[in-house]
C-alpha cells in the first residue's frame, strides 16, 4: 500500500526525487506481492489466516 | 525537515495498521494466558522475526547509526561477535529448559530450578529494567520528532504511548508480536534505500575506503590496546564483556527477547527461533550501522554532513540516521524513513512493556499477591498492568530528559542486571550442585559488584561517584569490565555458596538442568529443521564476516 502510495506520487509530482520514489514504489509494491503470496500459501503455518 | 501531505499520509496509514491489527486480533485474547503468552501458538516465522524486532528499538536503529559514525566498523562487534553466538547457544543448549520446563518467563525458570527469593528479584530488576527501557524509547522519539519536526514533545510522548497502549490493550502478546514483523520490514524498507543512495553518493565502497578514516574500517586491528582503536576498548574486555556475558546475558536471559521463542508452538520451533533470526540479525549492519560510515564519507566530499552539537558542545552522533534521511530522502521516501524511525521506537517500547505486563502478573501478583484466582482474572491484571507500565514510562521518559547518551545508559543497566544473570544461569543449567542460596546471594553481590566498580572507576568523566580506583580509557571499556566483574563475582560467590548450602534432589532438577536431563535427538533429517545445523551454518557466516573484515 505505501509502495503504491509512492508510486503514484513519484508520477504526478514534479520534485527532483522522483525517481527515488519510483524505483522504491516498484520495489515495495514487489515485496507486498510476494509476501501476499507467501501468505496465502496452504502450509503458511499461520493459525491467523484460519480464523 | 519539512514533511509534506504524502509524508503525513504514510505515516497515518501506519498508525491504522498498527491500530488495525490489535482490533483483528481482539477475539483471540480470552484468558490471561492468551493476552501474556499468546497461548504459545504463533508460527516460526513471526516468533524469528519479532525475536530481533523486539531488539531494533530506538538505541538499535539511531544509536547504531551513531556508533558506525563514532567507531566504525568497530560497531559490528555487537552483531559478529556478541548477538550471533549468544543466539546460537540460546537456541541449541538454553531453549530446552525454558521451553521443556514449561516456565511462562524467566524468572518462573528461576523459581523452578531454584526458589522463590530468587525468582522475586529477578523479577524485580527486570521489571524497573524494562519499563525504564521503554521510558527511554519514548523519550528518544519524543526529542528527535521535536528536533526533526518541530512536533511538540508532550504530543508525542502521549501520541506514541497512546498507540501502543491501545494495541497491546487490545491484542495483548499476539498484537505486539505482529506489530514488531510489521515494524521489522518497515524499519529495514525504510532505511535499505538509505543506504544504497548514501552508497552510491559516496562512490560506492571504493569511496568509502578513500574517505574514511582506514582505522574505522577494521573490526579486529589494532585491539591489542584500547589506545589503539576508535572504540577505545582491548581484545579481552571486547571478546570477554562484551562477547561473552554482555552479549550472553542479554539473548539468553533477558525475557524481552526469549519470551518471543517461548510462545513457539513446539520446542523445535523454539530451538529455532533465536538461530533463524541471528540470520537478519548478522546481516543488519548494513542497515543500522552503515549509515554512520557513510555519513562520514559524504562529509568529506559534500557539504552539509556535518553533525550537530550537543548542549555539552560534544558531536551529536544520535542525529546521524536523522541528518542523511534529511538529506538523501525526498518527499515520499522520506515518510517511510520517518515511519521507520518511529516504528523502532514503538516497537522497543511494546517489547518491554509485553514483558513487563508477563513477569508482573505471573512472578510479582500470582505468586505473591493472589495465588488462585480465575483466568478472567489475570487477563484484568494483565491488562491493568500495561496502563500501569506505559504510564511509568510516560514518567520515566519526562525523567531521562536529563540524560544525553541513550546506549551508555542502557548499557550502564545491562550490565548492572544482565551480567550477573548470565553466571547464575550458566551455573543453573550446567552445574547440578548450584543451589537456591548460592544462586540468590551470587545475584546479589554481582549486581552490587557491578554498582560498586562504576562507583569506583571512571571514564569520559562517568561513573567514581564513591572513588576513583581506576581510569577506563573509554566509556565502552567501563561498561564492559563493569559486566566482567559483575559475572566473576556472581560465578563465584554462586559456586561458593552452593557448596556449603543444601541443594535439591536430582528428581527435581530432571529438565531443568543440563546432566539431569534426557537428551532429545533431533528427529528432522532436513538440516533447515535441525536446530544445531543450523547454529554451525550462522556459525560459519559470522566467522567469515569477522575474517573479511579483519
Amino acid at each position: 500500500m505505501v509502495g503504491l502510495l509512492i508510486l503514484i506520487y513519484s508520477f504526478i509530482s514534479s520534485s527532483d526525487g522522483s525517481e527515488v520514489n519510483r524505483w522504491c514504489g516498484i520495489v515495495f509494491v514487489l515485496f507486498g506481492i510476494f509476501m501476499i503470496v507467501l501468505s496465502l500459501q496452504k502450509d503458511a503455518g499461520d493459525e491467523l489466516l484460519k480464523d | 525537515m519539512n514533511l509534506q501531505t504524502i509524508d503525513y499520509l504514510i505515516i497515518i496509514i501506519y498508525f491504522l495498521f498498527v491500530v488495525g491489527i490489535g482490533i483483528m486480533l481482539k477475539r483471540r485474547v480470552k484468558t490471561g494466558n492468551d493476552f501474556l503468552m499468546s497461548n504459545r501458538s504463533i508460527p516460526l516465522w513471526i516468533t524469528s522475526l519479532a525475536f530481533i524486532s523486539a531488539n531494533l528499538g530506538a538505541q538499535e536503529v539511531l544509536g547504531m547509526a551513531a556508533s558506525g559514525a563514532k567507531y566504525g566498523l568497530y560497531t559490528t562487534h555487537y552483531y559478529w561477535l556478541g548477538a550471533a553466538f549468544a543466539m546460537i547457544f540460546l537456541g541449541v543448549y538454553m531453549m530446552p529448559f525454558y521451553y521443556g520446563s514449561k516456565a511462562r518467563s524467566v524468572p518462573e525458570y528461576l523459581k523452578l530450578r531454584f526458589d522463590e527469593k530468587t525468582r522475586t528479584f529477578n523479577a524485580l530488576t527486570f521489571a524497573v529494567m524494562t519499563v525504564f527501557s521503554s521510558g527511554i524509547s519514548l523519550y528518544a522519539l519524543a526529542s528527535l520528532m521535536d528536533i526533526i519536526l518541530g512536533w511538540d514533545f508532550n504530543v508525542s510522548i502521549w501520541m506514541a504511548a497512546t498507540i501502543v497502549l491501545i494495541y497491546i490493550l487490545l491484542g495483548g502478546l499476539t498484537s505486539a508480536v505482529y506489530n514488531e514483523v510489521l515494524q521489522f520490514f518497515l524499519i529495514v524498507l525504510g532505511i535499505a534505500p538509505l543506504v544504497y543512495i548514501g552508497l552510491h553518493k559516496a562512490g560506492g565502497w571504493e569511496g568509502i575506503v578513500q574517505n574514511v578514516d582506514n582505522a574505522k574500517l577494521h573490526l579486529w586491528e589494532g585491539m591489542g590496546s584500547a589506545s589503539t582503536n576508535p572504540m577505545g576498548v582491548d581484545a579481552f574486555s571486547l571478546v570477554f564483556g562484551l562477547g561473552f556475558v554482555l552479549a550472553f546475558g542479554y539473548w539468553c536471559t533477558d525475557f524481552l527477547v526469549v519470551q518471543r521463542a517461548m510462545i513457539s508452538r513446539n520446542l523445535n520451533e523454539a530451538r529455532r527461533t533465536p538461530i533463524i533470526a541471528a540470520i537478519p540479525k548478522i546481516l543488519m549492519p548494513a542497515i543500522v550501522i552503515m549509515p554512520g560510515i557513510i555519513l562520514l564519507a559524504l562529509q568529506k566530499t559534500t557539504a552539509g554532513f556535518g553533525l550537530p552539537k550537543t548542549p555539552n558542545g560534544d558531536v551529536n552522533y544520535n542525529m546521524t540516521l536523522p541528518l542523511l534521511l534529511q538529506n538523501l530522502y525526498p518527499s515520499g521516501i522520506l515518510g517511510v524513513g520517518i515511519t521507520a524511525l518511529i516504528a523502532s521506537f514503538m516497537s522497543g517500547m511494546a517489547g518491554n512493556v509485553t514483558a513487563f505486563n508477563t513477569v508482573w502478573t505471573f512472578d510479582i501478583y500470582q505468586s505473591h499477591i493472589k495465588r488462585n484466582a480465575s483466568e478472567r482474572h489475570y487477563l484484568y491484571v494483565g491488562k491493568a498492568t500495561t496502563v500501569v507500565g506505559i504510564l511509568i514510562s510516560v514518567a520515566t521518559a519526562y525523567i531521562a530528559r536529563g540524560f544525553n547518551s541513550i546506549m551508555d545508559l542502557l548499557q550502564l543497566v545491562f550490565s548492572f542486571v544482565n551480567a550477573p544473570l548470565f553466571a547464575t544461569f550458566f551455573l543453573g543449567m550446567f552445574w547440578k550442585k548450584t543451589t537456591a542460596n548460592g544462586a540468590f546471594w551470587g545475584l546479589v553481590s554481582g549486581t552490587t559488584a557491578a554498582a560498586l566498580t562504576h562507583g569506583l572507576t571512571i571514564a569520559e568523566g562517568k561513573g567514581g561517584w564513591l572513588g576513583q580506583v581506576h581510569e577506563f580509557y573509554s566509556g565502552t571499556s567501563q561498561a564492559f569490565n563493569i559486566a566482567g566483574i559483575s559475572f566473576i563475582v556472581c560465578f563465584i560467590v554462586t559456586a561458593l555458596i552452593s557448596l556449603v548450602t543444601k541443594r535439591k534432589p536430582n528428581e527435581e532438577l530432571v529438565g531443568l538442568v543440563y546432566s539431569l536431563t534426557p537428551r532429545q535427538k533431533d528427529k528432522a533429517k532436513v538440516w533447515y529443521k535441525n536446530p544445531l545445523w543450523l547454529g554451525i551454518i550462522v556459525l560459519i557466516i559470522t566467522s567469515v564476516l569477522n575474517i573479511l573484515f579483519y
